[in-house]
């Protein structure tokens, strides 16, 4: 998402955080604390005091190991699911549709994104039983509430076109640090994505 | 957000204070219908319990943001925008008119008297 990460980018040399990017960790030493990366350039060390790794994401067994998955392209290893992007139905089972992080969509590995992928399936499911189609369509919302220091934090949220879609378009600005986001996110958010879960919201 | 439905709300605000969102709710209309019938059987305001009411709105307002800032792990001192300043001027609002209303009801109907003065 190239405009959040210019963002990010001043905000980190704002506050004199060394960025270093085309480094994927290959091995750990916990005894020694010293993490080894692999570069473009070869195996590089580095000690640490403290590290967060982030594992690579990649579909379940069960989905892997079926006929689901994208057949080849960028997602044919992790093993999303073959999806069309605007509609979620399967490119190759008609009868068969993948929404939340399992979908081999470009974007949209959020809960917010299942929240606007529901409607536009179950619309395309109704709309099958009816015998009938749908024009709904699914546009690659996703929503992240970055934290940038404690008490703010910037609604960031885009689509599958890198653009910027705010909810609040004029009142939260998508790349300002608010503590109305960070308010927004420590206080609401769970209580939504488990109303959600309940189908309540 | 997708579309704003108010019934989405109410159940977010149920699932972040479960009980407490009923008996808050239930504050607010027991306080306003109690200065409501005041205010009709008093026929207007009574200027020195309103007046006394004001100056504890003025800390409920405080109270109400000291909260805020403890719920929310945060302060004031995070803003960083316009919004930031709408939600401060917001809480501090809400405490302030509920403790108005609440302490001028409870002055007015424990106020022995209180139909003589107008
Ligand atoms: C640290 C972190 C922070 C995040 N913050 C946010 C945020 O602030 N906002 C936001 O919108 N999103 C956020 N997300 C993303 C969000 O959590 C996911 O997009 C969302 O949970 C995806 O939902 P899902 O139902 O598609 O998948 P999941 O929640 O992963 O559910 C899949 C379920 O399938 C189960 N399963 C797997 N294999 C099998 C099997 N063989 N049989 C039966 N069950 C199986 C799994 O156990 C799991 O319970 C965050 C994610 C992470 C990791």
């Amino acid at each position: 998402m190239p405009i959040v990460s210019e963002k990010v980018r001043m905000l980190f040399e704002e506050r004199k955080i060394k960025v270093r990017y085309d480094l994927v960790l290959e091995s750990i030493d916990l005894g020694r604390r010293v993490a080894t990366f692999k570069t473009p350039t070869g195996a590089v060390e580095t000690g640490y005091d403290f590290i967060n790794v982030i594992p690579p994401m990649r579909a379940p067994d069960a989905v892997r190991n079926s006929p689901l998955p994208w057949q080849d392209g960028p997602w044919k290893s992790d093993g999303w699911i073959e999806v069309n992007r605007d509609n979620l139905r399967h490119k190759r089972f008609n009868n068969v549709f993948a929404i939340g992080d399992v979908a081999g969509v470009p974007k949209g590995k959020t809960a917010a994104s299942v929240k606007w992928q529901v409607p536009v399936v179950v619309d395309h499911l109704v709309a099958s039983l009816a015998g009938k189609e749908s024009a709904s369509v699914y546009g690659g919302y996703t929503s992240c509430p970055l934290i940038t220091r404690l008490g703010r934090a910037m609604l960031v949220e885009f689509d599958y076109k890198d653009n910027l879609v705010p909810s609040f378009p004029g009142v939260i600005a998508p790349l300002a640090e608010l503590w109305v986001t960070w308010v927004m996110k420590t206080m609401a958010l769970k209580p939504t994505y488990l109303s959600m879960l309940r189908g309540r919201a | 957000m997708n579309e704003f439905d108010p019934l989405t709300f109410l159940a977010v605000f149920e699932e972040m204070m479960g009980p407490l969102l009923w008996i808050l709710i239930a504050l607010a209309v027991v306080a306003t219908l109690a200065f409501v019938v005041l205010l009709v059987r008093e026929h207007g305001i009574v200027t020195r319990r309103l007046f006394v009411s004001e100056i504890l709105g003025l800390f409920g307002g405080v109270l109400a943001l000291v909260l805020m800032a403890k719920v929310s792990s945060s302060g004031f001192t995070d803003a960083g925008g316009p919004a930031d300043w709408f939600l401060i001027g917001l809480v501090y609002g809400a405490g302030l008119i509920g403790t108005v209303i609440v302490v001028y009801a409870v002055l007015g109907w424990l106020a022995p008297g209180r139909r003589s003065t107008a």
